[in-house]
């Protein structure tokens, strides 16, 4: 009977350090996360990520946060989606992570996919950063971009994003369309959080164009 | 002078800080960091003449400023000006009710451009906020540090004074002149009254847990809605586009910004669902994919700005 229990916790301890190594898939995940509420998978979960991020450097602040909550949060979101903006100077696009990806690497983990402190402006970190290829279909939106990391499916998704026609994109290359976008949103959105917390104009100090507001 | 500071719980640091930053006078350069991205800025706040000014230059690349002198909020940028209405006063997030999602302790002591510092480190209390690092000045409670950080502790962007002056009169020419910007603007729009949700066809179903929403000013074609937990504000911007619907979603992000794009079709309209904030990615895409529109307005949704 002991041995019952322990094959299965050994098989959880295996998926647990697939997960963490970022080499699970998502049934993987499901599994785990099925059997999360026993605290020894919990334990074994977070020496994992200790042992792990001790040897990777990563300073591990949230280890007292209760793993299972961030899973479930994390499923909830469902797959993060993929975007790369090639050489973009402002805007760094998020790597391409899927449910198991985005829990094991992003949320969990934090340090490689999910890496916004480099800031280099180079999409090739993007997609080079390990990803679980478990791809998740939109079915309500058209399948012809699949959500993976790349320059192309990011340039033809952009090249669309025009509310109201207001930016006459002619002249410009879908990155710098994109960049000035997302300026204009982060403007707009800069000023309702200046109202919203007591760092005032402070907060502008995050835009770096300030034209192009309307 | 700070005999409070002595015994100050963090509760107290942290309305020393709401109210030092809204009512001292201060004026020093900061810097502003994200990844190898920096840039400093000259920070002037206070009052003149019973009048609150409040400035902040760019000094690096190309000249840009915000200038804040009573409730009128200007963008200068190379000579064009872009008036915004501000009501400063209408809301102030409570900095004391932070509890219930976030961990507030008091750190070591330390020293922040050449003031003794109080440290106060924030810890979210769960995976759909960031965790922030002040530094106030001990004295004034002013904050002279401020870092946002991701769940591995990676810092995504800091903002930090190099220099600051504390409780000196402002001068004149501290404080900008919004007249000789360019004369061409429009007036700035009145504020009679800010969105509420009732208002809007769309509405968001999910939000962080603590998220409220907050009074935001209400334009013509610059429709938002904005939520804050006392720390991390996001907003939700629904818009119709001319352009074929884009088949993908897409988040970008930027120090500590996250932006989140996803296109929707409301009745014939193609719209954008674009949730910008200082969350994580996965709290954004939670929002902005928990979007309902109100049914009896669905077939008015097209007409949405």
């Amino acid at each position: 009977m002991s041995d019952v229990s322990g094959s299965r916790h050994d098989k959880l301890g295996e998926s647990i350090s697939a997960l963490v190594d970022g080499e699970a898939d998502e049934l993987e995940l499901r599994r785990l996360l099925a059997s999360a509420d026993t605290q020894s998978v919990r334990n074994t979960w977070r020496d994992y990520h200790l042992q792990r991020d001790m040897l990777a450097g990563v300073d591990m602040q949230f280890a007292h946060l209760d793993i299972s909550q961030r899973v479930q949060a994390a499923l909830a979101a469902e797959a993060l989606p993929s975007v790369a903006v090639a050489g973009s100077r402002w805007w760094r696009p998020l790597a391409s992570v899927a449910v198991a990806a985005s829990v094991a690497t992003a949320v969990v983990i934090g340090a490689r996919s999910f890496s916004p402190g480099t800031d280099n402006g180079n999409a090739a970190v993007a997609q080079t950063q390990p990803v679980l290829n478990v791809n998740r279909a939109y079915p309500q939106f058209s399948p012809a971009l699949s959500p993976v990391a790349g320059n192309v499916a990011v340039s033809a998704q952009y090249n669309d994003l025009i509310p109201n026609a207001g930016v006459q994109p002619v002249a410009l290359d879908p990155d710098q369309l994109a960049q000035q976008r997302l300026q204009q949103y982060l403007l707009r959105h800069t000023e309702r959080a200046a109202l919203n917390n007591s760092q005032g104009v402070i907060n502008f100090a995050k835009v770096s164009q300030l034209n192009n507001a309307q | 002078m700070a005999a409070w500071a002595d015994t100050a719980s963090t509760d107290t640091w942290l309305n020393r800080l709401s109210q030092s930053m809204g009512e001292l006078n201060y004026r020093g350069v900061m810097t502003y960091s994200r990844g190898d991205h920096q840039e400093s800025l000259r920070v002037t706040h206070g009052t003149y003449n019973g009048e609150e000014y409040e400035r902040l230059e760019h000094l690096d690349g190309e000249r840009r400023e915000v200038i804040r002198h009573g409730q009128q909020l200007t963008c200068i940028q190379l000579g064009r000006r872009l008036d915004l209405l501000f009501h400063r006063h209408l809301l102030k997030a409570g900095l004391s009710d932070l509890d219930p999602f976030y961990e507030v302790s008091i750190g070591e002591e330390g020293r922040v451009a050449g003031h003794r510092a109080v440290n106060l480190n924030i810890k979210p209390r769960d995976e759909l906020r960031f965790g922030y690092r002040l530094a106030l000045d001990y004295d004034t409670g002013l904050l002279l540090r401020s870092e946002a950080f991701d769940a591995s502790g990676r810092v995504l962007e800091r903002l930090q004074f190099v220099e600051v002056e504390i409780g000196q009169p402002l001068k004149k020419e501290w404080l900008g002149d919004v007249q000789s910007a360019a004369k061409t603007a429009p007036d700035p729009l009145p504020i009679d009254r800010v969105i509420e949700e009732e208002q809007m066809p769309w509405k968001p179903q999910w939000l962080p847990p603590g998220f409220a929403l907050t009074l935001a000013p209400h334009r013509p074609n610059d429709e938002a809605l904005t939520y804050s937990d006392g720390l991390a504000v996001l907003s939700i911007f629904v818009e119709s586009t001319t352009a074929p619907l884009p088949s993908g979603e897409g988040s970008a992000m930027q120090g500590a910004t996250v932006a989140y794009t996803r296109p929707v079709q409301i009745s014939t309209t193609p719209h954008l669902v674009v949730v910008v904030g200082d969350v994580p990615a996965a709290t954004a895409k939670r929002v902005a994919n928990s979007i309902v529109w109100d049914k009896e307005q669905q077939s008015e949704a097209s007409n949405i700005k």
